[in-house]
């Protein structure tokens, strides 16, 4: 279990001085799974790459246990909280257990090579996502899914406390997106990891998450569990689309059913 | 895995050393094995003053060679970018610009003022063309990169002939800078690159295991900790030192960087660590073979290595560019 508390104090974000996120005010709560929801550019993946350190803020601050992220070392805050981006780049022909060892990057020394700790958090971390069989294969010949885990992997061998996803499932097919999140629910349940992640499937996040922040152009709109917050209006308000919300017969979350032009 | 770095690595050595021979071997005159021996043991002939003669432009062909595959491969990695080069983005090109105008319009003449002219130009290219790829549409493309390099390359070259070809007297003294070649070098030019080779091959050495992170790109890399810019910056800075220093005394010679860091990466996988080490090696082997290849092909003259580097690395650089295309697409 740990006890770092994330937060954004105020936060005014975006690209080229063009702000996409405003004034954003949110705690993230520790040892949960949380899940930021909202339509396409509603700032949730700026939210989550400002988190990470990629986007420096214009306006406010993001805190780490009551403390400016930006104060923090790099390589420290690297070794709190680990980030999973969109589209990381895979070198060509590296090997699974290699790309995994590139996450013990903010344990380095200078001039030092892997310490038996390292092999030991790389090893763990393929264990964990079930690619220990694949160490020695190329990264290029695996399938969408299990390169997925094999960038989890990375960021488990990272060992942090914090891990930011964004949009860990998307391109992958219904099965390995259910696999992904049964693995990050793995990691939460075990070893107490605060996971934050960008989702677009509001079922399945409703389903995983133990809190769902909901953003609408820039801002929080609604932030609590799915069951206080999956309401028709907030979809009607988030994404603009009427639903009706049933309960989820398997997990008992809310389960939203979409209308349209044509079935309602 | 352990094994084959290890075979890999002799075999590099044992290819470098056997460039290195022949290299004091063949040329205009060819002295055979027996001449090398000779020159080592100091018997004052004829042969072993041919094998002597020889010795500084090789130990050059040595440091230049591993100075352009080492900028190439950092170029490669700080813009992961697989085309590029010293030579393709038209960095040599602008150091011999610099140098070429220094000679004619500021009369200058020491090594010193060459190297820091040479590295001005190629500093300002780099950023220049970078710059230039970087507008538009998903930034620095492989095809971007190559094209505005070209551009720059050709555009330069004009330049550095416009400034020549009117001085007829003087062309014939800086005909190497338009080709590139290691057959000019004296000691004393050597001594005075030195401390920019070593410096340029230390900085990127350190920054082997912080190339490797950016190579998961510029996200993951910050959020493993990496100072994305502050590494690119350095890693600029000590592949331009690199091929400025070696572009002044040897004139812009191509593709080395180019064909090397593929080479060891083929044969090594994506780790810098190993990549830097493998094409410096490499580097120097095929710089010693074109230089050779130059005196045999360009008998009773010589053929600049430049020009054979170049024969022999346009054929890989078509083949990496069509590779590239097909990755982007």
């Amino acid at each position: 279990m740990n006890n770092h508390v994330l937060a954004a104090a105020g936060v005014t974000a975006g690209y080229n001085s063009r702000p996409v996120i405003r004034e954003v005010d949110l705690t993230i709560p520790h040892n949960k799974i949380n899940v930021i929801i909202g339509a396409n550019g509603c700032g949730k993946s700026t939210l989550l790459k400002t988190f990470s350190r990629l986007i420096r803020p214009s306006g406010g601050q993001i805190m780490l246990n009551g403390k400016a992220v930006s104060s923090l070392p790099a390589k420290q805050a690297a070794q709190i909280m680990g980030l999973l981006p969109q589209s990381p780049t895979v070198p060509d022909g590296i090997k699974v257990a290699d790309l995994v060892a590139r996450g013990r990057f903010p344990y380095r020394r200078l001039l030092k090579s892997m310490t038996t700790e390292d092999f030991k958090a790389v090893e763990e971390a393929m264990d964990i996502m079930g690619i220990s069989a694949l160490a020695d294969n190329s990264v290029d010949e695996l399938s969408g899914g299990q390169r997925q885990r094999v960038w989890i992997a990375l960021a488990l061998a990272q060992q942090t406390d914090i891990l930011l996803l964004d949009e860990p499932t998307t391109f992958l097919d219904i099965s390995y997106q259910v696999e992904i999140l049964d693995l990050l629910t793995d990691l939460n349940r075990r070893r107490g990891t605060t996971i934050v992640m960008v989702l677009h499937d509001i079922n399945l996040s409703s389903r995983y998450a133990d809190y769902l922040f909901a953003m609408r152009d820039g801002s929080l709109m609604a932030c609590g569990t799915p069951q206080e917050i999956i309401t028709p209006q907030l979809i009607k308000d988030t994404y603009g689309l009427d639903c009706i919300v049933m309960e989820d017969p398997v997990s008992a979350s809310p389960f939203i059913i979409p209308m349209g032009r044509h079935h309602s | 895995m352990r094994k084959s770095i290890v075979i890999i690595s002799l075999t590099g050595a044992a290819c470098l050393l056997l460039c290195i021979l022949a290299s004091l071997t063949y040329g205009a005159r060819s002295v055979g094995f027996a001449g090398v021996i000779a020159a080592l043991t100091g018997d004052g002939s004829f042969s072993s003053h041919v094998v002597m003669a020889r010795v500084p432009r090789t130990i050059f062909g040595v440091l230049a060679g591993a100075s352009l595959a080492i900028s190439g491969a950092l170029m490669q990695a700080i813009t992961r970018n697989p085309i590029a080069d010293p030579s393709i983005l038209g960095v040599n090109t602008g150091a011999s610009l610099f140098v070429v105008c220094g000679i004619t319009f500021f009369h200058i003449n020491t090594g010193g003022q060459y190297i820091l002219l040479a590295f001005a130009g190629a500093a300002v290219t780099a950023a220049f063309v970078y710059g230039l790829a970087s507008l538009g549409y998903g930034g620095a493309t492989p095809l971007k990169l190559a094209l505005s390099g070209a551009a720059a390359a050709t555009a330069l070259q004009s330049l550095v002939n416009t400034v020549m070809l009117p001085n007829t007297q003087v062309m014939d003294q800086f005909r190497f800078w338009q080709t590139g070649s290691i057959s000019g070098a004296e000691f004393k030019d050597i001594r005075l690159i030195l401390p920019c080779l070593l410096t340029g091959f230390a900085i990127s050495f350190i920054l082997a295991p912080s190339l490797n992170t950016l190579a998961l790109g510029d996200d993951v890399a910050a959020g493993l900790g990496l100072h994305v810019t502050r590494v690119r910056a350095w890693a600029a800075l000590a592949g331009v030192l690199l091929c400025a220093a070696t572009t002044a005394l040897a004139g812009p010679i191509g593709f080395v960087g180019l064909m090397t860091p593929h080479l060891a990466r083929l044969l090594a996988g994506p780790d810098m660590r190993k990549i830097l080490p493998l094409s410096a090696v490499f580097g120097s082997c095929l710089l010693l073979l074109s230089d050779v290849a130059g005196r045999m092909l360009g008998r009773p003259g010589e053929l600049e290595s430049g020009i054979v580097t170049a024969l022999a690395g346009a054929p890989v650089f078509i083949i990496l560019i069509r590779k590239a295309k097909v990755r982007s697409l």
